[in-house]
């Protein structure tokens, strides 16, 4: 036998070698004792890229195997000197996550025992024709069986025979990653954005404890990435799911009993509020790395020094966080809200409770649509900085209720609005980022001390650089918000808005 | 690629014997191995399980190279693959000559699935001399059983004489006793002698006569794997160190 060439079929559940016989003609089937169960390892991202690839990489016997959402494998060692893609050993394996970013880290995702069997289709010699190995993948949940196929050389026949039986105990190759389900049962999907089930017949009630219920394992499934600090997006996503969160039960009053209400803003507001300030920083980092660009590089020394003083506190900040995140009062607190959220009737109902989603809906929305068509008008073109940002808060509002509430409506009609919505939404978020950075870098001034009476001036002299260079931005994103404020404010906006609101009724 | 073949101008020397353990140890060390068996009686294959493959009989070799490596089988052992081949001795002529010949078809198809064979063991089969010459230029090291009696020391005497008279490299020739019977006089004085005669040829190893051979035509498999730690598969074993350490002494 030569160094066989792999060949892999996934069989969900138990795999009976006895049933072969029969399925291989006048072959015969040979199944050696299994060998001692050892360890095996599941592997996927924190935001499991693999899995929504179809793809699944067991570890076991220090090896890596990579499935493909088609059924094809490659195998290679799991020495590695950390969890990192850049970590592992060059092979196929790694070649195959090439295209997942090299500081991303591998997160376990189930783990088992894994039980290996030789089986051999023997001719009337004894002669082995073909051979396979069966992994017998046990989790406390469920089980799935590999069975690594051999080619033999000089027997394809016998290949082609035990491969066609084996396929009719296989699952579709298509459907590889379902196989690997029962075994890990409660993986959350990762997912910014969950599919909520409900439709334009849902009392509100369902839809919103859906929307909460939705958004809540958002918050959690980012707790890990956060943790981990594998990228400064899974806090701004955990921050936004709990936004939306309090979005929806800012615009639901009457769906919650007054009492759940206050309780569940009260634990929403509670999740948020440690988050500001590693956000703050996040974001300072991220921008920094710009103002490099926009100041000549004189006044970089400045810049480096400053870099290093916010670098220091985000460092401390993420440690404070994550310690937070893990800790066992936490984990308590979201645990407990998430039972909660999902068990049918555990939020006390309120007066609204059974109003049609669709109709509860438009309602609110088009309360929110005057709300900003109010704070528009009240602006015009020479808004305040002030009243801009209210103009920036009402068009979230908005936004997050359209999308939110999106499956209530035809979803032809909802794209189109939300288009120009967001696109006001970039210029305000633009507005705001100048404003917010002009901000922090002036509180950086005033706060921090510097080491030295030439540090603080090289510092001073960056920061009025980047300011400078802001206030210009500020202005030209001002301009831009304005104008697209004026059309979200007009009359033909809010037709469109009222018609696709209107849609699902006229149908009824 | 080292080519070795088993050779001997006499019959039931324990050519096919050899081969077959030899390319067991071979593939057991981790080389890639591929076996030919070039007996007609298809020996080796045998041994091995294999059936031996009508087609190629009626194949003239050297118009249809794919179909021969198409004949290659997998043993049921790592790393051990065998070739079939019941060749006339024209074929064998040319399978020889241009397999060594790296980009002949022949080398190429010959590649195992993750590439060349490490160790390519000839089996020859009795009576041919026509063809000698062509083994003993392919082959890098020609191993001759050699059962210690006063005709095989006269067939040896030929075997060197034939490597002078055509300039072929003594060196290698490799020889050892086979089939040895120890408490036979006879035997231990012709090795004695043949030893003294041809200091450099022979191995250290000497084979005896054992059933334990002659069992492997029921047990179809490489005696090391039903008695490893009998007489005869222990010197199976240290007949392959001895090469080994020859061939990486070169
Ligand atoms: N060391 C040995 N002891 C006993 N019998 C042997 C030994 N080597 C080979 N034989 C037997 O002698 C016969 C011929 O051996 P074989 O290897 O086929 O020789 P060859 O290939 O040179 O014709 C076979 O029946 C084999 O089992
Ligand atoms: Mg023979």
């Amino acid at each position: 036998m030569t160094t066989p060439s792999e060949h892999l079929i996934v069989i969900p559940g138990e795999m009976d070698a006895t049933q072969l016989e029969g399925a291989i003609g006048k072959l015969r089937v040979r199944v050696d004792s299994p060998l001692a169960p050892i360890a095996f390892q599941l592997w996927d991202f924190f935001d499991q890229s693999l899995r929504q690839a179809g793809k699944v990489l067991v570890e076991f016997d220090n090896r890596f195997l990579l499935i493909s959402g088609g059924g094809g494998c490659v195998m290679q060692s799991a020495q590695r000197s950390g969890n990192f893609v850049s970590d592992l050993e060059s092979g196929p394996v790694k070649q195959g996550l090439r295209k997942v970013p090299p500081l991303r880290a591998l997160l376990e995702s189930g783990a088992g025992q894994l039980e290996i069997r030789r089986i051999g289709v023997l001719d009337s010699l004894q002669k082995t024709q073909a051979r396979a190995v069966v992994h017998t993948l046990r989790s406390d949940d469920g089980v799935v069986t590999l069975v690594l196929m051999q080619r033999l050389r000089g027997y394809d026949k016998a290949f082609a025979v035990l491969e066609t039986a084996l396929t009719h105990l296989a699952t579709a190759k298509a459907q590889v990653i379902d196989a690997f389900q029962p075994i890990r049962p409660n993986l959350a999907c990762y997912t910014t954005k969950p599919n909520f089930g409900f439709g334009s017949d849902t009392p509100i009630y369902d839809a919103v404890t859906e929307i909460i219920q939705g958004f809540l394992d958002v918050v959690r499934a980012n707790e890990a990435g956060i943790v981990a600090d594998h990228d400064t997006e899974f806090l701004h996503d955990y921050r936004v799911a709990i936004r939306k969160i309090r979005s929806v039960l800012n615009a639901c009053k009457g769906v919650y009993s007054p009492g759940q209400m206050n309780a569940l803003n009260q634990s929403f507001d509670d999740l948020m509020a440690p988050t500001g300030r590693l956000r703050d920083l996040d974001v300072q980092e991220l921008d920094q790395a710009g103002y490099f660009e926009i100041v000549p590089e004189n006044l970089h020394p400045g810049l480096n020094l400053m870099a290093r003083a916010f670098h220091k506190q985000r460092m401390a900040e993420h440690r404070k966080f994550a310690k937070y995140l893990s800790s066992r009062p936490y984990q308590k607190t979201i645990r407990a809200l998430a039972a909660q959220v999902s068990e049918a009737g555990a939020l006390e109902p309120g007066p609204k409770a059974d109003q049609a989603g669709v109709r509860f809906a438009r309602k609110m929305i088009l309360k929110r649509y005057k709300k900003l068509q109010q704070a528009v008008q009240a602006g015009g073109k020479h808004a305040s900085d002030a009243q801009l940002h209210d103009m920036r808060v009402h068009c979230k509002r908005l936004r997050y209720a359209l999308e939110l509430f999106a499956p209530l409506f035809p979803s032809e009609g909802v794209k189109p609005v939300l288009k120009s919505l967001k696109k006001a939404q970039e210029d305000l978020g633009a507005f705001n980022d100048c404003v917010v950075q002009q901000d922090a870098l002036k509180r950086f001034l005033n706060t921090h001390a510097a080491k030295s009476k030439a540090d603080s001036r090289e510092i001073a002299l960056s920061v009025g650089g980047v300011v400078t260079v802001l206030t210009h931005r500020q202005s030209i994103a001002r301009e831009k918000s304005v104008a697209h404020l004026s059309r979200l404010g007009s009359p033909e906006y809010q037709k469109n808005l009222r018609q696709i609101l209107t849609a699902p009724e006229t149908k009824e | 690629m080292k080519v070795i073949a088993c050779y001997s101008n006499k019959g039931g020397v324990g050519k096919t014997a050899t081969s077959v353990n030899l390319a067991y140890a071979y593939a057991q060390s981790g080389a890639r191995v591929l076996l030919c068996d070039l007996d007609p009686q298809g020996a080796s294959s045998f041994y091995l399980r294999v059936k031996p493959s009508k087609k190629l009989t009626e194949t003239r070799f050297f118009e249809d190279v794919e179909r021969f490596t198409k004949a290659i089988r997998a043993s049921d052992f790592e790393n051990l693959d065998i070739l079939p081949a019941n060749m006339t001795f024209r074929d064998f002529d040319v399978f020889l000559s241009r397999m060594r010949n790296s980009r002949s078809r022949l080398k190429k198809a010959l590649r195992a699935v993750d590439g060349d064979y490490d160790v390519v063991l000839l089996d020859c089969p009795p009576n041919i001399s026509v063809l000698s010459e062509s083994v003993f230029r392919a082959a890098d090291t020609v191993v001759v059983p050699v059962i210690p009696t006063i005709l095989s020391e006269r067939t040896l005497e030929q075997l060197v004489a034939f490597f002078d008279e055509n300039k072929l490299n003594k060196r290698k020739l490799v020889a050892f006793f086979s089939m040895v019977q120890g408490q036979k006089s006879l035997h231990v004085g012709t090795m004695e002698r043949l030893r003294k005669d041809y200091m450099k040829m022979f191995l250290k190893t000497v084979m005896p006569f054992s059933t334990d051979v002659e069992r492997m035509g029921i047990h179809r498999a490489p005696v090391r794997t039903y008695a490893p730690k009998r007489p005869a598969g222990k010197a199976f074993h240290s007949l392959w160190q001895e090469l080994e350490a020859r061939g990486k002494k070169k």
